[in-house]
């Protein structure tokens, strides 16, 4: 490579120029992430038509969530037995969707991975925007979402106290913390550019609102040593969440004793279900973004390698989860177990468990071949496929254990009616609305981050400034308390 | 003492020093699959313990026999002759000749695993070629994947069916997670305790130069102690709530008179001691901390694996149980020590060694 050619005091191979190859400086990085905001002109037609039909989607929504306030949860297709249908179904898809976003923020952080750095703010983005989406559908289905706050331990007068042994409860805490420091998460990661931006802006409207929102950021050494302090507090705290939040939601489940529910490795093999339904999404947005605004050395092959590993491994447990559950359904002798899984196998919703056998058994798959984790074009196919499968899990868990358990006289079937979908689409919309208005607004990738792991690129064996590098690795750590005042920092203006 | 009791006293030794000899299988997997630089100085280490596999194979023989015989129906309920009518649904994968038939296969898949990728890494030691580090992690890879769904199957077979009543789908992959820290914990204290009592090279220089290495084992016992714990509450709080008596009669053993106070040792001594005690950076950068810390989290695996293994039985005799684990354990680390002293300390010529050894001293230039 040009550049370790150029600098190469140190041998090749710590592999940070893989991840952002060729010639840059910080003013190009600066120019070329925060352009996306500030000149308008950038976007092109693709952007237009994504975010029209997402806002077409998001109407389905709102007309949705109307008519279902004006009607009651009855236009939903549950019913008794299956008194959750899409609501859960869709709260869990899109909870576990936001996951890969801690992950890639927190651990990732911790675990000093450079990769992390240029794809961490969009994915963070991505977990916000998932968590809105999962919040509605236990509100909504409550039937009564303005008296959601009854769910909080506060003193009533109504002689009303949460039930603490519910986990149910517990998501509601897990759920709202999670979104909390999530938010907190990606805003003070945001701080350092949008600083950037507001030097950068030239409209004085930009410049007020960038400059607000900046919080006073000057890049003073005192600064950046604040806000490393901050974010790896925050890294700290983030971390739990990442187990804690899906572990919550196995519970809501296996703490019951509906067969197909109440199964000890729920909490491992959702959590790890999560990130891999996560990483689909990161990869679902990712691969055609870079294309559109030109981004493929800042999100490199490298970076696509990484998240289909890091969806290989996660599919694995996930597929180790449902040989589990196969297998010691079987094991246990337990004749409402083994019917339980023969229902699966061989019920009238059969399909669906082998169409989930086919999404997150089999196609994951093909991404043991180099060849494949290379191919954009496979790799977007296969998160698809990944994101049908996770959803189809969700389908197969919840309606198909609910619609036959003990007692046959309880049996039915379970039809989602046109508001479900109508829902559920709608919240996908929504998703792409948020999404694609984040990435006009804000830099979608960390300019200060990838500044950073250039200084580190071109500056690389050279005695002091290794040692810096190497003593705090995290991408994110790196301007600050050792280096002579900011060289990305005073960079600042460009 | 009867040969129920001396059976038992058996099967609970073999299952101790079998999750250790896994725990290097499982470390040794990890290690080539990932290729990172952390275990290099251990690989020699886990190299020792999976050589194990044979022996342990051959010492669970006389468990096999005993199947055959009427005192097997007696440790196993699940033998012939079976008349509980939930037992004999269970017939069709309970059942002696294919118990007997899948230990070969698990051990055959264990042991080619192993002597592939231990034979490549010496080979590279020799020929220093590059390419081997990619063979091992191309069977490395796949490898772990049969890795654990053979212990799945194992641990089912070995420990779940002790009770054949009782089953739980976390119990194996709970199983895996306490093989790996104790592998880790037994792999700290050898080269802690090398470098920092016997003053032995080259681990004096290897924690010296790189403080690396000693970090990276802490957290690495750090992550496996909080795995543990999630793993651990997890099945408890899911039983507990369902409050099935097929699945409750485990917890109720466990709960009774002694078995309750060595239970609740786990909590303070498996998991809040360690637990805080690797939080501070401070037991990672001492070697003496971080053995004792290594040598407590060892030490309380073998009380874990005594409370989740024994409450099994009927009428153990509990001094012959220790005697057993002891026995098991004099073999194992006189084998072990063996191996070890028929190989190389460190893997010589692995191209990563430098890093390993050196990366800490160039970021201190």
């Amino acid at each position: 490579m040009a550049v370790s050619n150029h600098h190469g005091s140190s041998p090749a191979g710590d592999g940070l120029s893989e991840l952002l190859p060729g010639e840059h400086s910080y003013r190009s990085l600066g120019e070329r992430i925060g352009s996306i905001v500030l000149n308008q002109n950038k976007h092109r037609w693709p952007w237009y038509v994504v975010f029209f039909i997402a806002f077409a989607l998001l109407q389905v929504m709102m007309l949705s969530i109307t008519w279902l306030l004006w009607r009651g949860v009855g236009i939903w297709g549950i019913n008794i037995p299956v008194a959750w249908g899409f609501d859960i179904i869709n709260f869990v898809w899109w909870i576990g969707i936001g996951h890969a976003g801690t992950l890639i923020s927190a651990i990732l952080l911790l675990l000093r991975q450079q990769w992390r750095n240029s794809i961490n703010r969009f994915a963070e983005a991505m977990t916000l925007f998932a968590v809105a989406c999962a919040g509605l559908f236990p509100l909504l289905h409550t039937g009564r979402p303005w008296l959601a706050y009854w769910m909080l331990p506060y003193p009533n007068v109504l002689a009303m106290w949460p039930q603490f042994r519910s986990p149910l409860l517990w998501d509601v805490f897990a759920v709202s913390t999670y979104a909390t420091v999530s938010a907190l998460f990606w805003f003070v990661g945001l701080i350092p550019d949008l600083g950037s931006l507001r030097d950068r802006a030239r409209s004085p409207i930009l410049k007020g609102i960038f400059g607000v929102l900046a919080m006073g950021w000057r890049g003073s050494a005192q600064h950046w040593a604040r806000y490393e302090t901050a974010y790896l507090t925050l890294a700290g705290l983030s971390t739990p969440l990442v187990l804690s939040v899906h572990t919550i939601v196995s519970f809501d489940f296996a703490v019951s004793i509906v067969p197909g529910w109440h199964t000890t490795i729920f909490p491992p093999y959702f959590v790890a279900g999560a990130v891999y339904a996560g990483f689909a999404m990161v990869l679902t947005l990712a691969i055609p973004v870079r294309k559109w605004y030109g981004l493929e050395d800042l999100i490199t092959m490298k970076h696509m390698d990484w998240m289909a590993k890091i969806m290989l491994a996660t599919g694995l447990v996930v597929f180790y989860g449902y040989i589990c559950e196969a297998f010691y359904a079987f094991y246990s002798g337990n004749k409402f177990e083994i019917y339980m899984m023969t229902n699966r196998m061989f019920g009238p919703y059969a399909w669906s468990y082998w169409a989930l056998i086919f999404c997150n058994g089999v196609v994951p798959q093909f991404l043991w071949f180099p060849q494949v984790r290379y191919n954009l074009f496979w790799l977007f196919v296969i998160s698809q496929v990944v994101s049908v499968g996770m959803w189809l899990e969700r389908f197969v868990i919840i309606v198909v254990s609910l619609h036959r358990d003990y007692l046959p006289a309880n049996w039915g079937m379970y039809y989602p009616t046109i508001w479900d979908w109508g829902l559920y689409l709608g919240t996908i919309g929504q998703f792409t609305f948020l999404m694609f208005g984040f990435i006009r607004v804000l830099p979608m990738i960390n300019i200060f981050e990838m500044k950073d792991l250039w200084h580190r690129i071109i500056h690389r064996g050279h005695g002091r400034v290794a040692h810096a590098g190497d003593g705090r690795h995290g991408g994110a750590m790196a301007p600050g308390t050792v280096q002579p005042l900011g060289s990305p920092a005073a960079d600042v203006e460009g | 003492m009867t040969l129920l009791q001396f059976a038992q006293a058996y099967l609970f030794g073999w299952v101790f020093w079998m999750t250790l000899t896994l725990g290097c299988v499982g470390l040794t997997l990890l290690y080539h699959a990932v290729r990172g630089s952390w275990a290099l100085p251990i690989l020699r280490i886990l190299e020792a313990g999976n050589k194990l596999l044979p022996v342990m194979f051959l010492a669970q023989i006389p468990i096999l026999i005993l199947l055959f015989t009427p005192t097997g129906h007696e440790l196993y309920h699940w033998l012939p002759p079976v008349t509980d009518p939930v037992l004999q649904q269970k017939t069709f994968y309970l059942n002696p000749p294919f118990y007997v038939a899948r230990q070969v296969i698990y051990f055959a898949i264990w042991w080619s695993l192993m002597s592939v990728l231990n034979r490549s890494a010496a080979r590279q030691d020799v020929s220093q070629d590059p390419r081997e580090a990619q063979l091992r992690a191309n069977v490395a890879a796949p490898g772990i994947v049969a890795f654990v769904l053979t212990i799945t199957f194992a641990y089912t077979d070995w420990v779940m069916s002790l009770d054949p009543h009782w089953f739980s789908t976390i119990f194996s992959s709970w199983f895996l997670v306490g093989a790996g820290l104790m592998t880790l914990a037994f792999a700290t204290m050898i080269v802690t305790w090398r470098a920092w009592r016997m003053q032995q090279q080259p681990w004096v220089d290897i924690l010296r130069n790189n403080p690396g290495f000693m970090r990276d084992m802490g957290n690495l016992m750090l992550a496996f102690t909080m795995l543990w714990a999630y793993f651990s509450l997890s099945q408890f709080l899911i039983i507990w709530s369902g409050n099935l008596p097929e699945e409750t009669s485990y917890y109720l053993r466990r709960t009774e008179g002694v078995w309750l106070l060595l239970g609740a040792a786990l909590i303070g001594l498996q998991f809040l001691v360690p637990f805080l005690c690797l939080l501070s950076g401070r037991t990672k950068r001492t070697p003496g901390y971080l053995f004792g810390v290594a040598l407590l989290i060892f030490v309380m695996r073998v009380v874990d694996i005594f409370w989740t293994v024994v409450p099994f039985f009927e009428e153990p005799s509990y001094p012959l149980c220790i005697a057993g684990f002891l026995a098991f354990g004099a073999l194992w680390l006189t084998l072990f020590a063996q191996n070890q002293r028929n190989a190389t300390v460190l893997p010589t010529h692995d191209p990563r060694l430098q890093e390993a050894l050196e990366s800490g001293a160039t970021s201190h230039a």
